[in-house]
């Protein structure tokens, strides 16, 4: 047997196979991420559509595991935020947020299923880390 | 004073640095003994300021010398000092000083090892090693000094942030820039193989334990790292695919495919141009590593302008690419192959595509994780990808590289036939096939669950089937005793052996990630005091929210008793941390180990009432990804013992060493 042909064809399979493995997973994992700012901008645009928003968390209240928030941004903009579930240790008051999830432009309220939140003072890597929302 | 004397140490040794690069370059290209052996007297110099300098950081991070920026921010006065000494690497500018440690010591003992040997390629690795030390020299002294001080003087530093006071977290990143800077040896070795034209297996032996040892440390760092993620971030998991992970990750795939196309190289003379590539790209990738972790690029909340040390790094790293670049297409026609493959079902191709998924898996963790940065490039809006991305496209290509670990290994060079084929994969292949369908039958039928398993096991089931023919012709060559016999196939042939340790050490490692990934359960409760929870066969049952109070932070820890049946098991205390200093509370979790799960339990909230809510999650067997990490690392040491060398006393049957099954590799 000669060893090219077949060598060739399951490189061209491979490339095949990860192309499409990236093409669907870039398109159904896709979030777009906005500032604050932009995002007030479009907000009427992107009822439903699943983003990502970065701002300032403010005016936090919380009952139990039910969060309501403000995501600010620099322009005087902002956000409600609304989220249940487990908070990172570095959510507060302050604290550079992103926020992932939905925006219900009906309710005007952004419902987010994922919060990231990183210290403002004293950033290290290892400090961002991922909540999910529960299904519970 | 400290803070001038450290800054001009420095200074100096960037002084030395530069004259050491441009003296071991000019004495190769004159041919001057003298020039090169000052450039590498040099070297003496850089290390000895380099340790001085780290001193006077580590003494003033000791002392409590606030006048300093870099302790102030970083310390505090009631942090202990094992900590204190950690947070040399806890920040940007310490750890920069630190990378710049590491490597110099290392320059030095590649210095001193080849005083008598690859003395060609020695005038360019030293200059080139002193190039990268020199880089690192300049972003210390003019965008990050770990001395600049402050004034006035606080009376107190800010403290190191609760969550990074950890064992785990103060041991890894020194593991991590072990592993980074290790990469530099190999990438000077490979250029001065390219610039001298010597591109015999000469260099490939003398980094093959350099790139091995920085294997090492890469895979003990990030395993370490991933561990501190599970017992300290409180989120159930281990890994985020998060960008400072990936950071770790990509320089490692990059070197262990390297590690494994170099014996195509050695064996059949192939692969010349691909290893040199691998090489170049496990330093590149080492190098953007530090820099996606030091800059904070692609970390969703930090923007690109905040740390200047960030357009340094993109200089260095075009820089240093295009010289690599350069020197590879000027050698082109030197690297080609001295053999051509002949049979697609041989161990070259399974070694070929081996390379080909590390290869994959690597450039889609970097498309993903620069992914918000090239979107913003092209379209003018961030778009980033999480973790689903990452495990959709790279899990296939694991199972594919699980399965070609346990058939790369034994297939016959060229080209295998039928029965090479058989003797080798038959058993194994079915045996896995019979344990997968067990585990489907009795309701694990989850696909990536199942692929994993497979793939795992049958992996696993070569690499014992091995040592077990292994030991077997020992034992009927010499007669040893099954114990003695095993130790010396290792001992023996400890690169093969120690590999297939390593490989076993995976294939545990990934049935653990494979089923605590897909059978991980996670349940979100509140109780009141006495209410119980059932959890598979576990009860938990709340007894109280306690709050203690010690001088620098608060305690609030909830008691729940772990039952099986009406049998006490013992106690999980999840807790969460106010220090009095930091506004941040910290998530203690609590983590119960049993030989089949973790219970991991974390304090989510409670009321007056006395009521709390618990995030409880079961992962299973993720035991096994620590336990296959740790064999890993020790077939990894194996790998690195010294060579073995017959000892005459004990030589007393002539056949042993001439066991033909050891002499295959």
């Amino acid at each position: 047997m000669n060893g090219k042909m077949p060598l060739m064809i399951s490189i061209f399979v491979v490339a095949l196979a990860t192309g499409f493995l990236v093409y669907t997973g870039l398109s159904e994992n896709m979030v777009y991420y906005y500032p604050v700012d932009d995002f007030v901008m479009k907000a009427g645009g992107l009822h439903g559509e699943t983003i990502k928003i970065n701002g300032k968390a403010d005016a936090i209240q919380k009952s139990q595991m039910d969060y309501e928030f403000l995501v600010r941004g620099s322009n005087g903009n902002q956000v409600r935020v609304t989220y249940r579930g487990v908070v990172p240790d570095t959510f507060k008051e302050g604290a550079d947020v992103v926020v992932e999830g939905s925006y219900d432009s009906a309710e005007k309220v952004f419902r987010c299923t994922t919060l990231l939140a990183k210290c403002p003072t004293k950033y290290e890597p290892g400090e961002t880390k991922p909540h999910k929302e529960s299904e519970s | 004073m400290i803070a001038q004397t450290g800054y001009a140490a420095m200074a100096v040794a960037f002084v030395f640095c530069l004259y050491s690069v441009a003296a071991g370059w000019l004495g190769a290209r004159r041919r001057r003994a003298d020039l090169i052996e000052s450039a590498e007297r040099s070297v003496l110099a850089v290390v000895f300021l380099i340790i001085f300098a780290t001193g006077l950081l580590v003494h003033s991070l000791v002392t409590h010398n606030f006048s300093i920026e870099y302790v102030a921010h970083y310390t505090s006065s009631t942090l202990s000092p094992g900590y204190c000494i950690t947070a040399l690497w806890g920040g940007q500018a310490g750890s920069l000083l630190f990378w710049v440690l590491v490597l110099s010591l290392f320059t030095l003992v590649v210095v001193l090892q080849n005083q008598n040997r690859n003395r060609q390629l020695m005038p360019y690795v030293t200059s080139l090693l002193m190039g990268i030390v020199g880089f690192f020299l300049t972003a210390l002294l003019f965008a990050a000094n770990p001395f600049k001080t402050i004034s006035p003087v606080p009376l107190d530093g800010q403290g190191l942030n609760p969550l990074l006071q950890n064992y785990w977290m103060a041991s890894h990143p020194p593991f991590l820039y072990g592993g980074y800077v290790g990469q530099s040896v190999p990438f000077a070795f490979a250029m001065a193989a390219l610039i001298t034209g010597r591109l015999d297996i000469a260099w490939i032996k003398a980094i093959r334990r350099w790139t091995l040892i920085s294997w090492l440390f890469l895979t003990v760092g990030i395993l370490q790292g991933s561990y501190w993620a599970y017992i300290e971030l409180g989120w159930g998991g281990y890994w985020a695919w998060d960008p400072v992970e990936n950071a770790s990750l990509m320089p490692w795939l990059a070197s262990t495919a390297f590690l494994h196309s170099v014996m195509v190289q050695e064996k059949k003379g192939m692969l010349k141009t691909w290893n040199m590539v691998l090489v170049i790209a496990a330093f590149s990738l080492s190098i953007f590593g530090t820099f996606l972790t030091r800059s904070g690029v692609v970390s969703s909340v930090h923007s690109f302008a905040q740390s200047p040390i960030g357009s340094y790094f993109i200089v260095f790293l075009a820089a240093q690419i295009g010289f690599s670049i350069y020197w590879l297409l000027k050698r082109k026609k030197d690297l080609a192959p001295e053999e051509r493959l002949e049979s697609f079902i041989s161990r070259e191709s399974s070694f070929l595509f081996n390379n080909v998924f590390f290869l994959v898996i690597c450039l889609t963790v970097l498309v993903g994780t620069m992914f918000p940065i090239l979107s913003e490039w092209v379209t003018g809006s961030k778009v980033t990808v999480s973790a689903p991305f990452f495990n959709r496209v790279a899990t296939p290509f694991a199972v594919g590289l699980l399965l070609l670990t346990g058939i790369c290994p034994l297939i016959a060079w060229r080209k295998a036939g039928i029965k090479n084929l058989k003797r080798n994969f038959l058993t194994p292949a079915i045996f896995a096939l019979i344990v997968t369908v067990v585990a489907a039958l009795s309701g694990y039928f989850e696909f990536y669950f199942l692929m994993f398993l497979y793939s795992s096991l049958f992996m696993l089931a070569t690499v014992l089937l091995e040592f077990i023919k292994g030991t077997g012709a020992r034992i009927a060559m010499t007669r040893e005793s099954t114990l003695i016999a095993f130790y010396q196939l290792i001992r023996r042939n400890k690169r093969r052996y120690g590999g297939f340790i390593i490989h076993a050490g995976v294939a545990l490692l990934f049935i653990g990630v494979g089923t605590s990934s897909v059978y991980q359960l996670e349940q979100e409760v509140t109780l009141a005091p006495n209410q119980t929870l059932h959890v598979r066969e576990h009860t938990l049952k709340f007894h109280e929210l306690v709050t203690n109070q010690d001088s620098h932070k608060e305690v609030i820890l909830a008691k729940l008793e772990v039952l099986r049946g009406a049998q006490h098991i013992g106690f999980l205390v999840p807790e969460r941390h106010f220090y009095h200093n930091s506004e941040q509370p910290t998530t203690e979790v609590a983590i119960r180990k049993f030989w089949d799960r973790d219970l991991y339990v974390i304090l989510a909230g409670w009321d007056e009432q006395g009521n709390a809510t618990f995030k409880v999650f079961v992962n299973p067997f993720i035991g096994l990804l620590w336990i296959g990490g740790i064999i890993m690392g020790l077939g990894g040491m194996i790998v690195l013992l010294p060579a073995y060398t017959p000892q005459t006393i004990t030589a007393k049957s002539p056949a042993k060493g001439s066991v033909p099954l050891m002499q295959q590799t």
